[in-house]
């Protein structure tokens, strides 16, 4: 018995120094623990084990798998029923690559929180949430730090988006300006101008800013309703891609460089 | 006052809307996203106020309401 639990102790230690070694080279190494399952080779054992049935172990190392996209677990041991458990589990690589890529393809909603049929309390995020669904815009939604509101958003308040490019934008009818500016608007396509303008007349906003601003950024950003990436977000794409690299210089002529040069450095918020 | 101008607004909503199947005929327009929100935070409240029960007196106001339940109602989920 002394051999067998030292020789699965020693594997715990292969996987945890191969993942050391290779993780440099962009390969991860991970050590899957099923649990006590009722095999044959458990049948005659002494003792009073909690055995897990192999159908269960096996959707336990399936669930443990799916986390290695989402997050980093390091030497994690665990006995409970159903749960495999995981060793070494760093990042994999090429998983997170796509997550990552899934995650920047997409427009983060930040919000207050869901309520009974709608997605969030604030009837203005539920705007931006129609209005993202009804254009075909992939968006996921990611509940607020109010203490942290005036800091992560331009304006100190929701709704706020963070486009897949890093811009950030405050109030609702704002961002489906900045949306129709930037992605096109499939929707009001072929309204006539008189549509349009009973549009703007039926909007809750009123400022009628559309009707002034268009989804101009220069124009968002005078009005302090267009910002830098908030920090949080910052840092939850950060944690999405791993270890840092090295950032190449975008050429003058990339849309990026010629936001950034239309709009000046991004302010500090205060 | 206040629940009397806000009769005042669902007239105009409903009345606006008519038979049309979106605000703006038959199409959506990006104002359907606005009324649609509002529609739901005032008829699928939780609790009981003039506003609600008058806007769920008005048939096409309901309908416009429930035909475009299902693509946030993952949304609401926790």
């Amino acid at each position: 018995m002394y051999a067998y639990r030292v020789s699965k102790a020693g594997a715990n230690m292969v996987a945890l120094n191969l993942h050391h070694d290779l993780s440099k080279r962009g390969i991860s190494v991970v050590a899957l623990h099923p649990g006590m399952v009722a095999t044959d080779l458990t049948k005659d054992y002494p003792g009073n084990f909690n055995y897990i049935q192999p159908e269960e172990a096996a959707r336990g190392l399936i669930a443990r798998m799916d986390e290695l996209t989402l997050r980093v677990v390091r030497a994690v041991s665990s006995r409970q029923r159903g749960q495999a458990a995981l060793v070494a589990a760093p990042t994999c690589p090429s998983r997170v690559t796509r997550a990552q890529r899934e995650t920047s393809a997409m427009i983060t909603l930040y919000q207050y929180l869901p309520a009974w049929s709608v997605p969030c309390i604030s009837p203005y995020v539920t705007k931006v949430a129609y209005y993202m669904t009804m254009a075909g815009l992939k968006f996921d939604t990611k509940p607020q730090d109010l203490t942290r509101l005036d800091r992560d958003t331009p304006a100190g308040k929701l709704p706020c988006i963070v486009d897949t490019d890093g811009t950030t934008v405050n109030d609702s009818t704002h961002i489906i300006e900045y949306l129709q500016g930037k992605y096109g608007d499939a929707i009001d396509e072929g309204a006539s101008a008189a549509e349009r303008a009973t549009d703007g007349g039926l909007q809750p906003d009123d400022r009628r800013t559309h009707l002034l601003g268009g989804g101009d950024p220069a124009a968002l950003a005078r009005d302090g309703e267009l910002g830098e990436v908030p920090a949080h977000h910052r840092r939850d794409q950060r944690r999405a891609a791993g270890p840092a690299r090295v950032r190449r210089r975008l050429p003058l002529s990339h849309p990026e460089r010629v936001h950034e040069r239309r709009l000046g450095p991004p302010a500090r918020p205060t | 006052m206040i629940y009397r101008r806000a009769r005042t607004d669902v007239d105009a909503l409903s009345d606006f809307l008519g038979d049309k199947p979106f605000f703006m005929g038959d199409k959506a327009r990006w104002v359907d996203a606005p009324v649609l929100s509002i529609l739901r935070h005032v008829i699928d409240a939780p609790f009981t106020f003039d506003t609600k029960d008058y806007a769920a007196s008005k048939k096409n106001l309901v309908s416009l309401h429930g035909s475009h339940e299902g693509p946030l109602r993952h949304l609401s989920e926790p």
